[in-house]
């Protein structure tokens, strides 16, 4: 009774008809039927539509209003099935990803245990004691997995072997499709990089601080999180123009690591070169979150949200801009 | 012996050339690449003068002596993937049926497969690493003629584990196809050996250094450099290599009897 779509996107199936309904399409003049979607009609949206088709008679002028909020329904459910398609298919390479995330413990390891040894000697590295550096380093590596964990690296692939062209042509928003993408990878990685922590705390014995400010340092989480997908996205959108892509972002990713703050609190830097970066968008990946989550929350905080939430609309702009410009010359090798 | 010697020379002179030339093609790249690789040696560099600038002692090493121990990790990492880069590329030759025509080729397949597509940008990388290391082992109180010869003995010791490394994923590639994340978790464990193992707590240390030889590669060298490395672990490390390099063989040949051509 229903067509539903389960890994294939959007089969090319015959529109028009409510199978359920048993009502030609345009006898349903309230349901959205988006071009090239499957007539997705389940028992929910059938009590819906029915709905819509009675409220459409009786006052024709709600019937805009009801309109949207069906396309907003249908529209949620297109990403959140490419949500759930997304997490189906890190469970399909299962070992690929376990081998991921054994690669990402290594890394946090070695940081770890690094800063453990400073302070066997040391009570205090400069505003730092132990329980304060491994809690930020701990934090940090949560934060980086939610900020830095991304698909768009694909992208550039896509657009090299013309792949991309799926996305154009289907009716849905490149952006929206790449950020749910985004949203299922942080998702799982969350899971697993929490696990980590746990277990090397249990296995150190060591305490840290429980975080602070959630609220605070989520909504500068989420500006980090913003500024990194429209970074990743423009070094993908650099395949527009070359095949070298890797480069780019491997020069990003070795720069992310230390001045974002990955490696060491950067309050630690000398100063002015500290104060030089806090103009740049890296602070605002992973250490103004942590140090909010560590609970430090600085008067001028107001300031750097501010310079954060422009990098946001800078890069935003930008990322728009390298796609409308790299749309109009775009080219690929045959398939 | 020596005609055959003298052959393999040119063909492995060939291949180099055949890298050289691949390598150089994307210009913009090699460009990227190396930036990347100075930034992050320079980083490194400058997370352990941050961390001396604080604390004087870290597990009981100076900071020139951290330096050496970081100069050392990027000596044989870096020369590992001078010589072994093309391990890197063995995956696609497996699954599409083009290793039938490496083994075809009337010379030992490790001269495509292992060694057969040095990466030029890392003998860039190697040299200034070797001169800064030179320098400060002169500087180092307590180092003598036989201490660095002993230091460089053990690089060419963590040089043959690291090929022994390489041959096993080769060997697991051909076996399994997985080849990339294997690699790169021997990379992402040599990277233990950036800092000294001292800085690890017991098992890690132990594991990371009789069970996974991390420790024997990168560590060892600059305890033979600082004579804090007694003549039983530098026997002990010599033995490693050698059956290492005897293991690596044998599943080579194992896997070797087993390969089944891929494609058409």
């Amino acid at each position: 009774m229903c067509l539903r779509p389960t890994l294939n996107f959007f089969p090319q199936i015959e529109t028009g008809r409510c199978p359920s309904l048993g009502l030609p399409a345009k006898s349903t003049p309230h349901f959205p039927i988006e071009s090239g979607l499957p007539y997705v009609c389940d028992s929910v949206e059938k009590k819906f539509s029915i709905c819509f088709l009675w409220f459409g008679r009786i006052n024709s002028k709600y019937t805009k209003r009801i309109n949207d909020l069906s396309s907003i329904i249908i529209s949620m459910r297109k990403y959140f099935r490419v949500f759930v398609i997304t997490l189906k298919q890190y469970f399909v390479y299962r070992l690929s990803f376990v081998l991921w995330r054994f690669r990402m413990f290594i890394n946090l390891f070695i940081v770890f245990f690094l800063w453990n040894a400073v302070f066997l000697k040391n009570q205090h590295i400069s505003y730092y004691n132990r329980t304060a550096l491994l809690s930020y380093i701990l934090f940090v590596n949560v934060i980086s997995t939610l900020v830095l964990g991304t698909r768009t690296s694909d992208v550039a692939t896509q657009i090299n072997d013309g792949t991309i062209m799926n996305y154009l042509v289907k009716p849905i928003k490149l952006f929206r499709h790449l950020a749910v993408e985004d949203i299922a990878d942080k998702f799982l990685n969350l899971g697993f990089v929490i696990f980590e922590v746990v277990l090397i705390l249990r296995f150190t014995g060591s305490a840290i601080f429980f975080p602070r400010n959630i609220l605070l340092g989520g909504i500068f989480l989420l500006n980090g999180v913003c500024i990194s997908f429209f970074i990743n996205l423009m070094l993908s959108f650099i395949a527009f123009w070359t095949t070298e892509t890797w480069g780019p972002r491997f020069l990003y990713l070795m720069l992310v690591g230390f001045v974002a703050g990955s490696f060491f609190p950067l309050d630690l830097l000398p100063k002015p070169l500290y104060q030089l970066l806090l103009f740049s968008p890296f602070p605002y990946l992973f250490y103004f979150p942590a140090k909010i989550f560590l609970g430090t929350v600085d008067k001028q905080l107001t300031i750097y949200y501010v310079i954060s939430l422009s990098w946001v609309l800078i890069f935003w702009r930008l990322t728009s801009l390298m796609w409308a410009k790299g749309n109009k010359s775009f080219s690929f090798w045959g398939r | 012996m020596i005609k055959s010697f003298k052959n393999n020379l040119k063909i492995f002179f060939l291949y180099s050339k055949f890298s050289w030339k691949t390598t150089f093609q994307m210009r913009l790249g090699v460009i990227f690449f190396m930036l990347g690789k100075i930034f992050r040696f320079v980083l490194f560099f400058f997370l352990i003068y941050l961390i001396f600038m604080r604390a004087k002692m870290v597990a009981g090493y100076t900071i020139n002596q951290a330096i050496i121990f970081y100069l050392t990790f990027n000596i044989i990492d870096t020369a590992s993937q001078v010589f072994f880069r093309e391990v890197y590329r063995f995956r696609p030759l497996v699954t599409s049926g083009n290793f039938d025509l490496v083994l075809l080729k009337p010379f030992h397949p490790f001269l495509r497969v292992l060694i057969g597509g040095v990466d030029f940008l890392d003998v860039f990388m190697l040299i200034p690493y070797i001169i800064i290391t030179f320098y400060l082992a002169v500087h180092i109180a307590g180092v003598s003629p036989s201490s660095l010869f002993l230091y460089f003995l053990l690089l060419c010791n963590a040089l043959v584990i690291a090929m022994t490394f390489h041959i096993m994923v080769l060997a697991l590639g051909i076996l399994t196809t997985e080849v990339d994340h294997t690699i790169l978790i021997y990379r992402d464990l040599t990277t233990l050996g950036r800092f000294p193992l001292e800085i690890y707590r017991e098992p890690i240390r132990g594991l990371f250094t009789f069970i996974i030889p991390i420790g024997i590669m990168m560590s060892f060298p600059p305890y033979a450099l600082f004579n804090i490395l007694s003549w039983r672990l530098l026997i002990y490390s010599i033995l490693a290599s050698c059956i290492l390099l005897f293991i690596s063989l044998k599943l080579w040949d194992s896997a070797l009897k087993k390969y089944q051509s891929w494609g058409g």
